[in-house]
């Protein structure tokens, strides 16, 4: 398991950062996901094994808002 | 009108904010029932049961909330300081939403995480009453702009207004759950910040209005939005004895205007008939002068000015307000 940072983009409101850790923990081999939405981050914990940096920031983008590696 | 702006303001920010992610909840939950029972193809039941539950919990809330804040307006400096602290809240609320500054960003609340595991799973089940336990559940996850609310309903510091006013609020913000994947498709993204930005103006003057309000029922020299219509004189009796007559109604103080004497006692009986509302709290900060009346009553206020100028009068919110000026 590793932990990473990404900053997000486009949030508006405390429940957009609900709704990015929903689908980051839907994802096999992320463990959990930590969105901050008054610090436009989110922090995964990830098995690298299963889960690339990609596929978090793809996932992010599917949910609605756009995500860079810290 | 003040429900009305409520309910607007529900329509626009409210709406767009809230069904961005409530809707996304209640689709799961309709997607999950579906998959359960092939049958049951509609979505209009399930979303007539996230929003009938959705908006007796708020109604509640908003109850809940009106008494917290009668509880906190024991002494009229109380009230006076949470009413102005709703009232900034609302503004920083509707300063986020115009993206004025980050640090507005830390003044919208995150709801606990085990809050939104729970709310998550729920969304996950095909359970027939999941969407209606799903809409209870979403007042744990509040957006900035149901806060801004929720601190208007403190504010108004009666169980019944507070209530009445997430009950518009709410209201406001439901009938895009009906049409949500046809609205969001059909409306840009350009348009949507238009529509959050006017929707933070209406929350930034609903703020100050508050504020405004508040400061004048404490006696300052505010602003005056008087929803009492049309300023009634009464200066015939400026005799040795000065009795003085106001009706209370619904829609403030008649008259509202009194010219007194210097150094002369002052007797001023309050009438109610049949009357409700705010009105009923009659104040006169400036005095430490608190009555509150009975939809129908009769109550007497003594005093003597000692000094020329105007003294302030209004109901407990500042919402009706009226002069009593003082002559030489």
């Amino acid at each position: 398991m590793i932990k990473k940072k990404f900053k997000i983009t486009g949030m508006h409101c405390t429940s957009c950062a609900m709704t990015i850790d929903m689908d980051l923990e839907d994802l096999e081999g992320v463990k959990a996901s930590d969105t901050s939405y008054a610090k436009m981050e989110t922090e995964v914990e990830f098995d690298p094994d299963k889960v690339t940096d990609n596929l978090v920031i793809e996932t992010i983008k599917k949910t609605g808002y756009s995500a860079i590696l810290e | 009108m003040e429900f009305v702006t409520i309910f607007l303001i529900g329509l626009t920010a409210g709406g767009l904010g809230c069904a961005a992610v409530q809707g996304g909840l209640l689709a799961s939950a309709v997607a999950a029932r579906k998959e359960l029972d092939q049958k049951d193809k509609n979505d209009f039941i399930p979303t007539l049961s996230f929003l009938g539950a959705k908006l007796i919990c708020y109604a509640i809330l908003g109850g809940v909330l009106g008494l917290f804040g009668a509880a906190l307006s024991i002494s009229d400096n109380l009230r006076t300081i949470m009413q102005v602290a709703a009232g900034v809240y609302m503004i920083i609320v509707a300063l986020n939403l115009l993206n004025a500054h980050p640090i507005f960003r830390y003044f919208i609340l995150q709801p606990p995480r085990f809050l939104t595991r729970l709310i998550r799973n729920q969304s996950k089940s095909a359970d027939i009453f999941a969407p209606g336990l799903l809409g209870a559940m979403t007042i744990f996850i509040p957006c900035g702009t149901t806060l801004a609310m929720e601190a208007l309903a403190i504010s108004s510091g009666s169980a019944l207004k507070g209530s009445l006013i997430l009950i518009s609020f709410v209201l406001g913000t439901s009938p895009i759950f009906f049409g949500l994947g046809y609205i969001t498709a059909k409306l840009s993204d350009s348009f949507q910040k238009t529509f959050f930005k006017l929707a933070a103006w209406v929350i930034i003057f609903v703020g100050l209005f508050t504020i405004n309000n508040t400061l004048g029922a404490a006696g300052f020299p505010v602003v005056t939005i008087d929803f009492s219509g049309q300023e009634q004189q009464q200066t015939a009796n400026i005799a040795a004895k000065q009795e003085y007559q106001i009706d209370i109604s619904g829609s403030g103080y008649s008259p509202n205007y009194l010219k007194v004497k210097k150094g002369l006692p002052v007797k001023i009986t309050l009438n109610s008939n049949n009357s409700y509302g705010c009105a009923l709290a009659f104040r006169i900060p400036s005095l430490g002068i608190s009555k509150n009346l009975r939809p129908t009553d009769s109550q007497t206020i003594e005093f003597t000015p000692t000094e020329v100028g105007q003294i302030p009068f209004s109901c407990s919110m500042g919402m009706f307000r009226g002069v009593i000026d003082v002559v030489s």
